[in-house]
């Protein structure tokens, strides 16, 4: 398990949505996006509630993983909560297409993991490990690491406001990492 | 606990009219990544109704001047009864928005974001005492210059809806 002054928790992003989009691709463009980035994906949670007159709900919990080196591990927590979900069908360009309505909300958590083969297991190899973090090697850390992990999750981020064809899907930070 | 100063409280800029959403996005965004600001989007909300489209967006871009000074632009963007129309300019068809928008502007200087100040009430204390005295210049050219950069993208916006509304 992680410990606790090894994770670095950088700023968690919110999406919320209530329309018209593609439920059958929504689930799939995210998970081809982390297995092109080099993620693991695990589902930690997945509840489906019956259809009500409401509409159908869904929460999905993944956890993504990346190793980037025997020191540095990247994750990115995703949490899915769709409710009001309908199938309603959308007339465009004069073909008749099977979409889907309801209220879409999304949170994407960028973490990124220090030691975590736990390799600094003893309190004087922790304290070294601590040192080596605070003074050798932070500008690496807060500059290349954290920012790359961090712009990376606002491509996913603009991937997702693309897909729901939201009216900010531009990406202007597209070029950095 | 990181000391924030307050250097513009709730700037407002409200416009109703024709606009581009996905302009004035680009247009902020592209300001914030000209001047080398990180990017954070804390809440992009998007609902559609059937007067029309309501879009909220909450964004808190940050600068780090130094290890101790950061500067910080909250930006709340509330949009309401956004419809897509066609307008004819020149000849051309064009595509823009109509709708309302209100754009609530703060601006933020923290000091000692990375509490190296807070570890004891000794560091705390001379943390207080150089912020209130000796670093009193420093402070205020960074003060001038995150409101320089806030009344300068109040300025852009209001140049982009000025450009919609001569439509």
């Amino acid at each position: 398990m992680d410990k606790k002054e090894d994770t670095m928790t950088l700023h968690t992003s919110y999406i919320k949505y209530k329309g018209v989009f593609d439920y059958d691709r929504f689930f799939a463009v995210i998970y081809n996006w982390f297995v092109h980035q080099s993620f693991e994906v695990y589902e930690t949670k997945y509840k489906f509630k019956v259809p009500s007159p409401t509409g159908a709900e869904n929460e999905v919990n993944w956890n993504t993983e990346r190793k980037i080196d025997n020191y540095f591990k990247y994750q990115i927590k995703m949490q899915f909560k769709i409710t009001q979900l309908k199938d309603v069908e959308v007339v465009r360009k004069d073909t008749t297409q099977k979409m889907s309505s309801g209220r879409v909300f999304v949170a994407i958590t960028p973490i990124m993991i220090t030691d975590y083969s736990n390799k600094f297991n003893t309190p004087f190899l922790n304290s070294l490990n601590r040192f080596f973090k605070k003074f050798i090697y932070k500008q690496e850390i807060d500059n290349v690491y954290s920012d790359q992990l961090y712009y990376r999750a606002y491509k996913l981020h603009a991937l997702i406001k693309e897909h729901l064809n939201m009216e900010t899907k531009e990406n202007v930070f597209d070029g950095r990492w | 606990m990181t000391e924030r100063e307050t250097v513009i409280d709730k700037l407002r800029l409200t416009y109703e009219g024709l606009f581009s959403v996905q302009d004035l996005y680009k247009l902020i965004d592209s300001y914030f990544e000209d001047r080398n600001y990180d990017k954070r989007e804390i809440k992009n909300y998007e609902t559609v109704k059937p007067e029309g489209k309501f879009i909220e967006l909450e964004m808190e871009p940050w600068k780090k001047y130094t290890d101790y000074y950061r500067n910080i632009i909250h930006l709340r963007i509330l949009m309401d009864n956004i419809k897509e129309v066609e307008i004819e300019k020149e000849g051309h068809k064009i595509r823009v928005n109509q709708g309302k928008v209100q754009i609530i502007f703060d601006g933020y200087i923290e000091t000692d974001y990375e509490h190296k100040w807070e570890s004891n009430a000794m560091f705390f204390f001379l943390r207080t005492l150089y912020n209130k005295y000796f670093y009193l210049p420093y402070t205020m050219r960074y003060t001038g210059s995150c409101k320089a950069d806030i009344q300068a993208l109040q300025n852009q916006i209001k140049d982009l809806l000025n450009v919609y509304r001569k439509r």
